[in-house]
């Protein structure tokens, strides 16, 4: 994020609470991917990662006289989108979800080179091994190990305590154990 | 490798998946609200002055409905009725 890329977003969050629609529009068009690629972890199907992006971009706009320029215009996004996200998680987590890849696969896909794992299957195997847990141990997961983010980039993004993150990611990383066991993978 | 490890080598994998094109000229945009802190001001002094005059009321009717029952205060009455 350059000091140019800022004042340009600055320009645009001024006009578009002054009313100017399309200046969000050009706000949206600039961070449309990122939300988009950040959705992607919380839905697998393409029509739901657009369905939610167009969520957050709503909200975001609604939420934009509360922006106070304190972070880049893009983390406050991202805390955005992990709410809408997290949302549609607790929602998705009352419905029976299909499961297409086995727990034993993901152990398999994992032990290729990283280079000769498809994305596609890669993201379809975390999804089914996250749809195995509860809504907010597949947050933790996510941030701190498929998304790489540290605990504190992981307390900005959810709001929790740095405390609560490494608690929440040691009761998560143990049910996770529990998962590969049950499976019959012991892991070391 | 362990449980972390799994995820880690398959988010690196699904990061380089395709991230599906998000169409935006189907985007609803409501009509934004900046000036909600002016208009809802008047109406918190307004609410809070109601609450303290509530209070007020309720304190001097508790105080008369427990005189108007409190039998020590009827016998007190009618002494100084018989007396008089």
């Amino acid at each position: 994020m350059t000091e140019e890329s800022a004042a340009v977003d600055r320009a645009d969050i001024e006009a578009a609470l002054a009313g100017n629609k399309d200046a969000f529009r050009s706000l949206a068009e600039r961070y449309k991917n990122p939300i988009a690629r950040r959705m992607r972890r919380f839905a697998r199907e393409p029509d739901h990662v657009h369905e939610l992006t167009h969520e957050v971009l709503v909200q975001a706009y609604l939420s934009l006289p509360t922006y106070r320029y304190k972070a880049p215009f893009e983390h406050w996004l991202m805390k955005i989108a992990t709410a809408v996200g997290y949302a549609y998680w607790k929602k998705k987590s009352r419905e029976q979800s299909v499961r297409t890849v086995p727990v034993e696969e993901c152990y398999n896909l994992a032990a290729k080179e990283p280079e000769s794992i498809d994305p596609e299957r890669a993201s379809e195997a975390l999804h089914d091994l996250m749809d195995r847990l509860p809504p907010r141990d597949r947050l933790v997961l996510t941030f701190r190990y498929i998304e790489g983010h540290s605990v504190e980039e992981t307390a900005q993004l959810t709001g929790w305590s740095k405390s609560m993150v490494k608690v929440q990611t040691w009761r998560a990383v143990r049910k996770l154990k529990a998962l590969f066991r049950d499976a019959g993978l012991e892991q070391g | 490798m362990n449980e972390t490890d799994i995820l880690k080598k398959l988010g690196a994998a699904a990061r380089r998946a395709d991230v599906p094109d998000v169409d935006l000229t189907t985007l609803r945009l409501p009509p934004i609200e900046t000036d909600n802190e002016i208009t809802d001001r008047p109406l918190m002094w307004i609410a809070a002055c109601s609450t303290a005059a509530a209070a007020g009321v309720w304190i001097f009717a508790a105080q008369a409905w427990n005189q108007w029952t409190d039998p020590l205060t009827g016998i007190f009455y009618a002494i100084r009725w018989s007396m008089s």
